[in-house]
């Protein structure tokens, strides 16, 4: 069917198939060790925070009101003014929630939490996991027909933590999905002014 | 060819040894959270993951490339290529109806050997074992029942909604098809040029001898995973 291929000598071929078939061992095995090598909380930006710690200070990403940038805001004695009532606050639209759920993935299972979320709410969250896990913590509209979709954070590791204020009404949610070859146990907290926390069906 | 500077040769397999790692993929994360938030027929989306998935997917196009090294007109390319679309219809279509729960790391180690394969028969090695080239048409067909179940094992492992299934499945089978246009396009220029290079036998040793070691190292790579290490 195929052109006739070269003529190669036994030792030519010979040699290429070893050294193919040696080299290709080397370089697979490579990989397998690289692979166990993986430590997740060295890896990426994540870092484990267990509850009840306090957030290294490269982790906030807000600032503290600061009366010295707040010049302009001063009455004529040099008084401070306070600023425009409801600059820095989103009214809650839902009531305070706060949720504890165990989420047994299984080995190469998959599983999803989503909190339902009116447009400004906001959450808290945490989860830490028992090994390492890939997750992908995301938003979309309830009837998302459009495949839009929002990506807070995503990775593999074994720990994550963070806030969220609702840009849009749907669906906030954590996927998680255990390419390991054995159960992962992920303890996942949420408190805020959510409607309700759910699991969905994959 | 006993006159080939080894060193030089096992030098040029250098880089694509170093691609090796990236080799073995699945649909990737950002896909899987977009499946994830889609429902109902999405025919456009899976049309785009699969197209990806085949020219992202170096195993499949490593393996398109060992099919058509040798194959120098027309007819043979478009009959190969049909009888490796045929052979991966078949399963991806049946695995994902039937929902077959085969081992995607133990396809994955399969579709390796199909490179490795590939690579040790255009060199001729099973033509000096056994006398005789197994057909290539056959073997094709055969390795692209592999490559269809390792698409329906991916496609199943980001969770395929219910709810339009069959319009999903014929989008990613689409596109597949035309992932496998475009890898076999790209494929087909590369070996034009080895060809016009006047270099084709030496050029044919080193890139079959690769296909051999991106193989082995795939197989090694997925049977590890299998294996739990």
């Amino acid at each position: 069917m195929t052109m006739p291929l070269p003529r190669l000598s036994n030792a030519t071929l010979l040699f290429a198939t070893l050294s193919a078939i040696t080299l290709g061992v080397l370089i697979g095995s490579a990989v397998i060790k690289k692979r166990n090598d993986f430590k997740p909380a060295e890896r990426g930006r994540l870092v484990d925070v267990p509850v009840g710690t306090t957030m290294p200070d490269q982790l906030l990403t807000f600032r503290l009101f600061d009366g010295a940038t707040a010049a302009p805001n001063q009455d004529g004695d040099g008084n401070p003014l306070p600023s425009a009532a409801g600059e820095n606050i989103v009214r809650a639209t839902a009531p305070l929630k706060q949720d504890v759920v165990t989420i047994d993935v299984p080995a190469r299972g998959q599983l999803e939490y989503k909190a339902i979320m009116q447009r400004g709410a906001s959450l808290v969250y945490h989860w830490r996991a028992d090994g390492p896990i890939y997750f992908d913590f995301h938003a979309h509209t309830d009837d998302n027909t459009s495949g839009f979709y929002t990506r807070y954070a995503n990775g593999e590791s074994i720990a994550d933590g963070g806030s969220i204020v609702a840009a849009y009404a749907g669906q906030h949610g954590w996927y998680f999905e255990n390419a390991g070859r054995s159960g992962v146990t992920v303890t996942l907290t949420v408190a805020g002014f959510y409607d309700e926390l759910i699991p969905v069906e994959l | 060819m006993n006159r080939l500077p080894h060193r030089f040769m096992l030098l040029l397999m250098a880089p694509v040894a170093v691609a090796v790692p990236a080799l073995a993929h699945d649909v990737s994360a950002t896909d899987a959270a977009r499946i994830v938030g889609a429902s109902g027929p999405q025919f456009a989306l899976y049309v785009e993951l699969g197209a990806k998935h085949m020219i992202t997917g170096l195993d499949h196009v490593l393996f398109l490339l060992g099919v058509m090294f040798y194959a120098d007109r027309m007819r043979t390319v478009l009959t190969l290529a049909s009888l490796f679309a045929a052979g991966h219809t078949i399963t991806l279509l049946t695995g994902v109806v039937w929902a077959l729960d085969v081992h995607p790391y133990l396809v994955d180690a399969i579709i390796g050997l199909s490179v490795a394969y590939k690579g040790f028969d255009n060199l001729g090695g099973f033509e000096r074992i056994l006398g005789h080239r197994p057909s290539a048409g056959l073997v094709v067909f055969v390795f692209g029942l592999f490559h269809g179940l390792g698409l329906a094992t991916k496609i199943q492992d980001v969770g395929l909604p219910e709810q339009g299934l069959i319009t999903n499945l014929i989008g990613f089978n689409v596109g597949v098809e035309l992932g496998q246009i475009g890898a076999l396009t790209g494929i087909l220029v590369v070996l034009a040029l080895i060809r016009r290079a006047g270099q084709a036998v030496r050029l044919g040793l080193i890139v079959n001898t690769a296909l051999i070691t991106a193989g082995v190292a795939l197989f090694i790579d997925q049977f590890g995973r299998f294996m739990g290490y």
